[in-house]
């Protein structure tokens, strides 16, 4: 079984020695979602966005659909993996069958949802984690903090924002300020922005005059029936998922330079996003189809949901092309190489958050943990002779490896004019106690590895 | 002539068959390198730092992109004793050849021309072996040259103008001999192989001679 990330804490974790996660004890990780990790991968998702702006709505939309597509996608079904999910579901379907809103999320550390899907088209199963974290906790920075190790994991972010609600607050608040909120949060986190996908899901759309083309997209939406109780759709045997992202993509399009031109601080904002090396897309939804009756909370109409698969597809062809990050720690395993270990466990640990970690020591092909394993807190005995090649050749040619040495190594010169010398940092305890190399970082036990974590991901 | 078979040991470099003693031989004296991955393998508390840097002292490592006609047997494993040699062997799955192995592999292959475009057909090299073992070729074609050698298959391989490689002769008065020829700038001496006389040192189980390296075959 491979390692497999806990939903709740967000690491890596070896279910093969136990079967619950110590950070997690309290929340026992279902049996079905370690069970099946290889076989259905998860797909994280995490919504973002101000309170009010219909994020909690559109989630239960969004699970009403998805429940409800084993209808029109042959071979699909789904699966709530724990009772907690069983629960959420069950109360928002009978609120979206009694017409009744949902309730705001609560302020609470998020626990996500936990769906196995399956007979996904073009891409197989998915174990789909979902956070629902409440808008209120994106209005102060501490509570970033607090609440959102998933902030910081997650590949794939969804802006969820109401442009009518943006338009009409009265704090005067933008699309800009949201930003620079998660972004303030996500340093705070030491988190790196580039290379992440950032989808702004505009909800609430039947609200908003958007351009007819977009208007024209969003009634266009072939399973806009789909939740209705008497809804009766025909299979969708030549649903191409590629064909569907292109569709998608025009949309994306037309939305960024709506966003540009007429939305407040839009232009800004999606400067803001990709002078971060951030992957911007768009995407729009009507999860009920109507404006809720303001005096009872209630719809006045069967609600059809609208695009509301749109922000998932993004994230499921998104994630499709994301890789885990294959990353390699190797520390000095040679008689003078105490401080080496003194430094060790905060720079895996920080470095943990980002892909799944194995770790060695030089001299040694063998690997002295995997991820999700703590890596070894002292030196081997006997002790080992510094050499890199037997690990290095044997490392998949996308890892990023950080070695730890207190002196020269023997053979990491012939490497130097490899593909090689842009993948590994050298990190020496004491300067000049390695030869040249071109990404070398002096580092000891103490310092914020923050640093020396950016530049080997930068690598 | 048949198409040569070759083999990858367990460091990744290539062992060609030999019909005239029914195994497979290294192409090349053991490098550097092949022994790396060795004492990566090894839990022996003899290999330790300080065995591999009194090799590295009597014979100095060279990094494969900066082998030259100047300094080609810097990639060669030497100074290792015999008993040594045998554990390596042993991680390895291979053996010492014995004389009359050795012997005739040496006259078979000397009566063969250079094989053309050997490196294509030794499989799936990595980049740093297939940098050393053509950085070596084009070096010892060189001084193959300057010394006026016909180059045969036997000197491809580097049976000549290599190192003096173990030989085990387990019927003789000293059980570990040497065979081969080193360069002449490695270590000078009179010393050929077509005399068909192992090279004996006094001591061959204690003194570690710098120009002594060795090169190992898989017999079926």
């Amino acid at each position: 079984m491979a390692q497999v990330i806990c939903p709740f804490c967000l690491k890596p974790h070896d279910f093969a020695l136990a079967r619950t996660c110590e950070i997690c004890a309290s929340n026992p990780v279902p049996d079905e979602y370690i069970a099946e990790y290889d076989r259905v991968p998860p797909l994280w998702l995490l919504t973002i966005g101000f309170s009010r702006h219909g994020k909690t709505t559109y989630l239960a939309a969004l699970t009403l659909v998805l429940e409800n597509m084993s209808n029109v996608w042959e071979g699909m079904y789904d699966n709530a993996y724990d009772q907690a999910t069983m629960t959420a579901i069950r109360q928002m379907w009978r609120e979206a069958m009694q017409g009744e809103i949902v309730q705001k999320t609560d302020v609470t550390t998020p626990r996500p949802l936990l769906i196995g899907l399956y007979g996904l088209p073009e891409v197989g199963s998915r174990s789909l984690v979902m956070y629902d974290v409440a808008g209120e906790i994106f209005d102060s920075i501490n509570e970033v903090q607090a609440y959102l190790p998933a902030l910081k994991f997650v590949g794939t972010t969804w802006f969820l924002v109401s442009l009518q609600d943006l338009e009409n607050d009265q704090e005067g608040r933008s699309l800009t300020d949201l930003f620079s909120v998660y972004r303030k949060g996500m340093r705070s986190l030491q988190a790196d922005l580039q290379g992440r996908n950032l989808i702004v899901v505009f909800t609430k759309a039947d609200q908003v005059a958007f351009t007819p083309e977009i208007e024209e997209y969003l009634m266009l939406d072939p399973y806009q029936a789909l939740t209705l109780p008497d809804a009766t759709l025909p299979p969708a045997e030549d649903f191409s998922l590629q064909e569907y992202r292109k569709g998608m993509e025009r949309v994306s399009n037309l939305l960024e330079e709506y966003t540009r031109q007429r939305v407040k601080k839009g232009r800004a904002f999606i400067n803001m996003v990709k002078a971060e090396g951030m992957n911007l897309y768009f995407s729009v939804v009507s999860a009920l189809g109507q404006s809720p009756d303001v005096s009872s909370s209630r719809l006045r109409e069967r609600a059809r949901r609208y695009r509301v698969l749109d922000p998932f597809l993004w994230a499921l062809t998104l994630q499709a092309t994301e890789t885990t990050r294959t990353l390699r720690i190797i520390v000095d395993g040679s008689s003078t190489s105490g401080s080496a270990y003194q430094a060790l466990p905060a720079v895996w640990e920080r470095l943990a958050d980002y892909g799944e970690v194995t770790t060695y020591q030089l001299g040694d092909s063998q690997a002295k943990s995997q991820p999700g394993q703590k890596p070894p807190i002292a030196p081997p005995d006997p002790p080992r002779t510094r050499l890199i090649g037997p690990i290095l050749e044997h490392t998949p040619p996308d890892a990023r490896v950080l070695v730890f040495a207190t002196g020269p190594i023997a053979d990491l010169a012939d490497f130097a004019s490899t593909s090689w010398r842009d993948r590994i940092v050298l990190v020496q305890t004491e300067p000049g106690q390695l030869d040249a190399w071109p990404h070398t970082v002096t580092y000891r036990a103490g310092d914020d590895p923050t640093p020396l974590v950016n530049t080997l991901l930068r690598l | 002539m048949t198409t040569p078979t070759f083999i990858l040991d367990r460091a990744g470099f290539p062992m060609l068959w030999v019909e005239a003693i029914r195994a497979y031989i290294h192409w090349y004296p053991l490098t550097k390198i092949q022994a790396e991955y060795f004492l990566c393998s090894t839990t022996d508390s003899q290999f330790d730092e300080e065995w591999y840097d009194n090799l590295l002292y009597l014979n100095p490592r060279v990094t494969p992109t900066e082998i030259s006609d100047n300094n080609y047997w810097n990639a060669f494993l030497t100074g290792i004793l015999p008993h040594e040699a045998q554990q390596l062997a042993q991680w390895a799955q291979c053996s010492i050849p014995t004389l009359d192995e050795w012997l005739t592999a040496y006259r078979t292959l000397k009566q063969q021309p250079e094989l053309n475009d050997a490196f294509a057909g030794m499989g799936d090299l990595s980049e740093r072996t297939r940098t050393l073992l053509e950085r070596v070729d084009a070096a010892s074609r060189k001084v193959a040259a300057h010394e006026g050698l016909t180059r045969t298959h036997a000197d491809q391989l580097l049976m000549r103008l290599g190192v003096m490689e173990w030989i085990d002769c387990p019927n003789s008065r000293v059980r570990w001999g040497g065979m081969g020829k080193p360069a002449k700038r490695f270590r000078g001496g009179l010393f050929s192989p077509d005399h068909g006389q192992p090279h004996e040192l006094l001591d061959p189980e204690t003194d570690r001679a710098s120009y002594y390296g060795l090169r190992l075959i898989r017999r079926t």
